[in-house]
């Protein structure tokens, strides 16, 4: 019973997403790829400011 | 040379997420919420190696009553919770896009939610004491506990109950229902995040080294 309810949801969500145009798909593809990919540069940055900052709090 | 394995490092990253993106195939049925698990599954492993972890250093504090083994214990529970939330948040976004709600009850979703309040005690228990070795041995004892709860949490009672929630990789089976290339990018993006919580425990020690050697003065 669960598992057909699962099966319908997922079936609903997925035509509605396959109806998307190929060109419309593509271009969400890559705005969601270049904000994660600047998410992790941010972390990144941020990770090496701490870096920085333990090893003086290490020294000092 | 560290400064460029950083580098390396965010390069990997950068490259993992590009892997997902253009060069993993969707999978059937999932359209791009296959996305997702490339963070998801790399993030709810690393959870279940820092809560290994913590227990591991919980059981050397206790043997040796050694503070800094404390500390390595704090930050890898620490590090679990920030793990488990990411791995929590990432579910329920796959939960709404492929099941229509963000929260299901499912037994996946509550065991995990479980783990998250075991461990939030954890953090909550440490905060509660000032005494640096009362504090140790409580939660010490506690982490050897709580990590009892992990593998029933995350492999048995998903197992017991019926669960909307794939088992693509660990199965009863023990088949692996992946295609290739996209098990070689969750295992590429495995490595790199567990490459960025190693970085994490690395900063997060020396500042508790810098706190205790500060007490000691």
């Amino acid at each position: 019973m669960k598992d057909s309810v699962a099966v319908t949801l997922a079936d609903t969500i997925n035509v509605s997403m396959a109806q998307r145009s190929l060109d419309q798909r593509i271009q969400a593809d890559y705005v969601v790829m270049a904000a994660s990919m600047l998410v992790w540069v941010g972390i990144f940055f941020y990770l090496m400011r701490l870096d920085r900052k333990s090893k003086e709090l290490r020294k000092s | 040379m560290r400064t460029l394995l950083k580098v390396g490092l965010l390069v990997w990253l950068l490259a993992c997420i590009a892997a997902g993106t253009l060069y993993a195939p969707l999978a059937r049925r999932l359209f791009e919420m296959t996305r997702i698990i490339y963070f998801h599954l790399p993030v709810a492993w690393i959870t279940v190696i820092a809560f290994a972890l913590s227990a591991w250093w919980s059981a050397v504090y206790l043997r040796r009553r050694d503070l800094v083994a404390d500390a390595k214990a704090a930050i890898w529970a620490e590090l679990g919770l920030v793990a488990c939330v990411l791995a929590t948040v990432t579910g329920a976004v796959f939960a709404k896009g492929m099941w229509g709600s963000y929260w299901n009850w499912d037994p996946r979703e509550t065991s995990i939610f479980l783990l998250l309040l075991v461990y939030a005690a954890y953090v909550t228990l440490r905060t509660a004491i000032d005494d640096d070795e009362r504090r140790a041995s409580l939660s010490a004892a506690y982490s050897l506990i709580a990590v009892v709860t992990v593998p029933f949490l995350i492999f048995v009672v998903p197992r017991i109950y019926f669960s909307l929630h794939p088992d693509p990789l660990i199965n009863s089976q023990g088949k692996r229902f992946m295609e290739a290339r996209m098990f070689e990018v969750v295992m590429a993006s495995f490595a790199g995040y567990l490459a960025v919580f190693w970085w994490m425990y690395r900063i997060h020690l020396r500042m508790a080294l810098a706190r205790l050697s500060a007490r000691e003065d």
